[in-house]
């Protein structure tokens, strides 16, 4: 990596995507382990303690760099299972663990003060202030900001706290919620993000085609009914159709990802330093497909910031694995202020 | 034991929350927590104004605390939470920014909210490290998780506070949910969450109450309900927190204080199986009521 480009963080759900996104030119991966530790713990997901080796040793011979998503909140009867996450990743040369707890960063700094740790999108910290506590007391040398940030706040605080690396979605499935202040899952099913690592998980999820469509619940809770001809999706909670004030629609957020290719150039101006594509629950074609694309954007960025365009073919491609039936700016645009 | 009450989640008129707190001032409660902490549009109150219901309720006998945001977005909001804490009032952080800037500040002994996500004994630690003497748990942790945390807030010398009515904050976003239902930008919202004082009920499409849009917030339809355990929370706690709604706050202030003055009143309103719940309590899911005689 040469100072002041990009860096493009990559998803990998399992061996198969960590395969994919480096022979696509990610600079980076980022992987959890197959427990609660991580906030994508689904079923048939992520690396097994032997695995994670091996990938590790992988990618970094081919100059990629390898981060550890132990991304959740323990409680105290069971810290030792993160613990261990974290004594094992060290062990095994991860290039930087992305936390959330600060109990787990004061773990980490003080067991491994030459580990790099990164603040997930989890720690909730959206401010300067919030992100110099974090590089103060646990030596945070980056940052993921949660997704609720307007590009000219992102800009403000990639400024104001330098040195400290700035890392944004870029691209892939929209929270609408700040991430690590949600318990919207927790209160309907009694799993949460912050503490086994799933939203709205898929054991709690049913379909019953009746008369006037399918329904899809959710621990029993009526999530959204799809006419015959619509498309049935996938119930997690905020994106569901309710009832508000006589009106049925989609009260909190409507099913669009996230895709910011327009907003590459104005990112790297704020000094971001790197691009998260967000999808490890997702496909190894999905993971091929959004590093190239992606890929090609930085590498067309970095050779000529002036000349760069969003070419109709990656959009072309981005549109093709997308969930939902559009692809937005997200908060960085800001289109409902 | 001590009765709190949280800071007014809801946006109501100004004459409203004056007299609301005017009426809070009369009864048994010992501490208040005071200040907009959901939506930095709602300044129908500037900090001058909390500084004076302050004032009101210190002269009542009342330990007063200025609460923080629970989601910082803008510098504005920052200078906000700077004036909160030159405002050389007891101190309430519900996100790292205050946090940060207590530590800067060199302000200690202040309470960490429910919101920083505090769930197990090292980020106790940590907290308690950089200054707060007081904790509100997290809805999540349930009875068995507080019985391995409170013992040690204890030896770190930190009050623990559990909050046993009113609503639970689920979730917060950079959107205002109420704006949009009603096709209005953010930024000219017209106040329109103002409309509900307990927010604005979201059901299912079978009628279920399911939560509560609250603009940038989004809440329980139930109630969080503890005031019928109050023998099992008071083992762990060190102080009680209600968190208003527009109807039941000062009844279970009373609630509380009857139990406290040992002649409870047990009333079916605060264990109302159709507008309570209790589930986290119990390490299940939030909006189930449990009933548990263990």
């Amino acid at each position: 990596m040469q100072s002041g480009t990009l860096e493009l963080a990559c998803p990998a759900g399992n061996a198969a995507m960590l395969r994919a996104a480096v022979e696509a030119g990610a600079d980076a991966v980022y992987l959890g382990l197959k427990n609660a530790t991580n906030a994508r713990h689904f079923p048939g997901l992520n690396f097994s303690p032997d695995e994670l080796g091996a990938s590790i040793a992988w990618a970094q011979q081919r100059g990629v760099r390898v981060f550890l998503a132990i991304n959740t909140y323990p409680k105290e009867h069971n810290c030792s299972e993160w613990h261990r996450a974290i004594d094992h990743a060290a062990a095994l040369g991860v290039d930087a663990l992305i936390l959330a707890d600060l109990g787990l960063m004061a773990y980490a700094r003080e067991r491994f003060p030459e580990l790099r740790l990164h603040a997930s999108v989890q720690a909730s910290a959206t401010s300067a202030p919030a992100l110099q506590l974090l590089a103060r007391r646990f030596g945070i040398v980056r940052a993921v900001l949660p997704r609720v940030l307007s590009i000219d706040q992102v800009q403000q605080v990639a400024r104001d706290a330098a040195p400290l690396e700035i890392e944004v979605f870029g691209f892939g499935g929209l929270c609408i919620m700040v991430e690590g202040r949600c318990s919207l899952s927790s209160y309907a099913t009694g799993e949460a993000p912050n503490h086994q690592g799933a939203c709205s998980p898929a054991r709690f999820v049913s379909w019953e085609e009746k008369e006037n469509g399918m329904e899809a619940r959710l621990n029993g809770f009526l999530i959204d009914r799809y006419a015959p001809d619509e498309p049935a999706g996938y119930p997690t909670l905020c994106k569901g159709r309710f009832r508000v004030d006589g009106e049925i629609g989609y009260a909190l957020e409507s099913p669009t990802s996230l895709n910011t290719l327009d907003l590459l150039p104005q990112l790297k101006q704020c000094g971001v330093r790197a691009i998260k594509i967000e999808g490890r629950q997702r496909s190894v074609a999905y993971v091929r497909t959004v590093t190239q694309v992606w890929r090609r954007a930085i590498d067309a960025l970095t050779a000529n910031p002036e000349r760069y365009t969003v070419q109709t073919e990656w959009q072309n491609e981005l549109a093709r694995i997308s969930e939902g039936n559009q692809t937005t700016l997200g908060p960085y645009s800001r289109p409902w202020k | 034991m001590e009765i709190a009450l949280a800071p007014l989640p809801y946006f109501w008129t100004k004459q409203a929350t004056f007299e609301f707190y005017a009426r809070i001032a009369e009864t048994a409660v010992d501490r208040v927590y005071l200040g907009e902490i959901v939506c930095p549009r709602r300044q129908t109150l500037k900090v001058a104004d909390w500084l004076a219901i302050a004032t009101l309720l210190r002269d009542a006998g009342k330990t007063v605390v200025l609460s923080g945001y629970t989601l910082i977005e803008s510098t504005s909001q920052i200078k906000w939470l700077r004036k909160l804490c030159d405002a050389g009032w007891p101190l309430e952080a519900n996100d790292l920014t205050m946090v940060a800037l207590l530590e800067a500040a060199n302000i200690s002994d202040w309470t960490a909210g429910a919101q920083l996500n505090i769930y197990h004994g090292d980020t106790l630690r940590t907290f308690a490290a950089m200054g707060a003497s007081r904790w509100v748990p997290h809805h999540e942790l349930s009875r068995e998780d507080l019985s391995h945390l409170v013992p040690l807030a204890h030896s770190l010398g930190m009050t623990t506070e559990i909050t046993v009515w009113g609503p639970l904050a689920l979730a917060h976003s950079s959107r205002c949910f109420t704006a949009r239902r009603y096709g209005r930008p953010k930024d000219d919202c017209g106040f329109l969450c103002q409309q509900w004082p307990e927010g604005l009920l979201i059901e299912t499409q079978e009628g279920d109450h399911f939560l509560r849009m609250n603009g940038v917030q989004t809440q329980s339809a139930r109630w969080w309900s503890l005031l019928d355990r109050l023998d099992e929370v008071c083992a762990l706690a060190d102080a009680v927190r209600i968190v208003p709604n527009l109807n039941d706050t000062i009844a279970a202030i009373e609630a509380v204080a009857a139990w406290r003055d040992a002649t409870p009143t047990p009333d079916a309103q605060w264990i109302d199986p159709q507008r309570c719940c209790n589930g986290y309590w119990f390490g299940k899911a939030g909006h189930e009521w449990i009933v548990d005689h263990g």
